[in-house]
């Protein structure tokens, strides 16, 4: 059984709001080097199938996927919002094995990839749920 | 008498792709016994085919019979981009044997093929993660297997167009590569219509390790020495590519060597009875180069003394006073020049004094009720060096007493 963790809504929200602007500046930071095409082969596990928000978003993979990259580059931000995740995880959230692809260009293509797609995933997270709206509403 | 021939036998090609680097060896049986020869062997280095010489060349060596000769060449395209073949003869060069001096018949064609990606629906791009200097000219490759529709391949997200060397490989030669960032420069190649077939390389572009400028020691208390210099520029790159350069410090009268921790100055512990002459080699390194400078001096020549201090007056009248200082001691046979500079009324008056241990000046015709400052810093007197920091205060002569 998953132990909620014990934010409440608002909250989750601010650290989610918080992870999207954070993640959209590590983006940017990646954005910079040029030469390096985003990749087809890899996917950030976004959302958890069939979960309801709030706990929709798959932390935990996220997590792994953030701390793979980690250990390919390690960066002051990318060290913020692992911080910021742990602070949502469940704790006794799935396992997620990732196999990091060989040769340099194709890291940064993996790191690319996935950074792009998590910051797409902050994007779609900081968003309020139909729940959320109707009692803001 | 009918010659044996001596045609190089038993050759082995080995390879080092990161170096780009074919190895060879070969011995020649039909020698005579215990008998130097110096020997020409011709090489011959053909790619793709036999029939396609690319490099020729002669290696000059003397040898015995059956002793092994070893020997590298250094290829331009990166091995796995083709298969190579090589062979070999040989001649006596020795004219105490004269009827020897005959070419041998060539060694059969021994091929190195690196890469077999016949078959294979894949796209190959080589080298992989290259370390070269900047300004290297560098050839990239890419073997596309199977695969029949057009290549496209991008430097920095820029295309570059290459030659064919066969249906499945093509190459791209580019001279004085730019050191662009720590994290390489981006080679990419992909399928024009299936964009998921695609490969890539980083090429690691080091900045030119350079020679230490202003390489410089000193001592400021006859216990440690303190080198300095200016690096240049730092040549680390990022994915544990290379660290930044190394600096080692070696003294050869003493033979002692010290690996520096910093980039740009480093300690050296003077012992009681260590010498007063002194020859430093600072010695800098990273994975493609080496650069060395070299130092030679008189450790008494070399003092920076430290700076004064508690710097005192006393005996302040309306006209004079008394300046006196401390000074950290450098032997009792080291005598000091202090230099004193007294600042007032918008003038600056210089005093020289010569000290052995602590420092005392008379400063006189000072101007009543004024504010002044005064300075003193020092220097080795028998070798001058260079100045200490100053150290100063200020004081205020009093009214003059009414006469």
């Amino acid at each position: 059984s998953h132990t909620l963790p014990a934010l409440g809504p608002a909250e989750r929200g601010k650290i989610f709001k918080e992870l999207r602007s954070l993640s959209k500046m590590l983006l940017e930071n990646v954005k910079e080097e040029k030469g390096v095409p985003m990749s087809q082969s890899y996917t950030l596990p976004c959302l958890i199938p069939d979960a309801q928000p709030p706990n929709h978003i798959n932390i935990s993979a996220i997590r792994t996927y953030l701390q793979t990259i980690r250990q390919l580059r390690d960066n002051v931000t990318l060290g913020e919002i692992i911080e910021h995740l742990d602070k949502l995880r469940f704790q006794d959230a799935s396992k997620t094995n990732i196999s990091v692809p060989a040769g340099t260009l194709e890291n940064k293509r993996f790191i690319l990839t996935i950074l792009t797609q998590f910051s797409e995933c902050m994007e779609l997270a900081s968003k309020p749920s139909n729940s959320e709206a109707q009692r803001a509403g | 008498a009918e010659h044996l021939p001596l045609t190089p036998e038993a050759l082995k090609v080995s390879v080092n792709s990161a170096q780009q680097c074919l190895h060879l060896q070969w011995t020649v049986h039909n020698l005579p016994y215990n008998q130097e020869f110096k020997m020409i062997f011709q090489i011959q280095i053909s790619r793709t085919e036999t029939s396609n010489v690319i490099w020729m060349g002669n290696y000059s060596t003397t040898m015995k019979r059956n002793e092994t000769v070893h020997w590298s060449w250094e290829s331009e395209l990166p091995l796995e981009c083709a298969a190579h073949f090589v062979r070999i003869r040989s001649v006596v060069d020795d004219a105490r044997f004269p009827e020897w001096n005959f070419w041998s018949s060539w060694s059969s064609w021994q091929e190195v093929n690196v890469q077999d990606s016949t078959g294979q629906d894949t796209l190959f791009v080589f080298p992989k993660d290259k370390l070269v200097e900047e300004g290297s000219n560098i050839t990239i490759c890419y073997i596309s297997g199977n695969i029949q529709n057009d290549i496209s391949c991008y430097l920095e997200g820029e295309q570059i167009h290459g030659e064919q060397l066969d249906p499945h490989v093509s190459t791209f030669k580019l001279e004085n590569v730019p050191f662009i960032r720590k994290g390489g420069t981006n080679i990419y190649c992909e399928e024009k219509q299936r964009k998921a077939i695609s490969n890539g390389t980083v090429l690691f572009v080091s900045k030119v390790l350079e020679e230490p400028k202003d390489f410089s020691c000193e001592t400021r208390d006859f216990k440690t020495l303190i080198c300095t210099w200016d690096p240049g520029a730092n040549t680390a790159l990022d994915w544990s590519k290379q660290p930044s350069q190394s600096y080692t410090l070696f003294e050869s009268y003493s033979g002692k060597k010290k690996h520096c921790e910093e980039k740009n100055r480093c300690n050296w512990q003077i012992t009681q009875d260590s010498q007063e002459i002194y020859n430093f080699t600072l010695i800098t390194e990273n994975y493609l180069r080496k650069r060395s400078v070299n130092l030679l001096f008189n450790l008494t020549h070399r003092v920076h003394p430290m700076s004064p201090f508690s710097v005192q007056f006393e005996n302040i009248s309306a006209t004079s006073a008394v300046m006196t200082w401390k000074v950290h001691s450098l032997g009792d046979y080291f005598t000091l020049l202090c230099q004193v500079e007294l600042h007032g009324e918008g003038k600056m008056i210089q005093h020289n004094v010569s000290v052995k241990a602590n420092g005392k000046y008379l400063l006189n015709e000072l101007e009543p009720n004024t504010e002044y400052v005064a300075q003193v810093h020092c220097a080795d007197d028998n070798h001058f060096w260079k100045w200490s920091e100053w150290s100063g205060r200020d004081f205020t002569t009093p009214e003059a007493a009414p006469s």
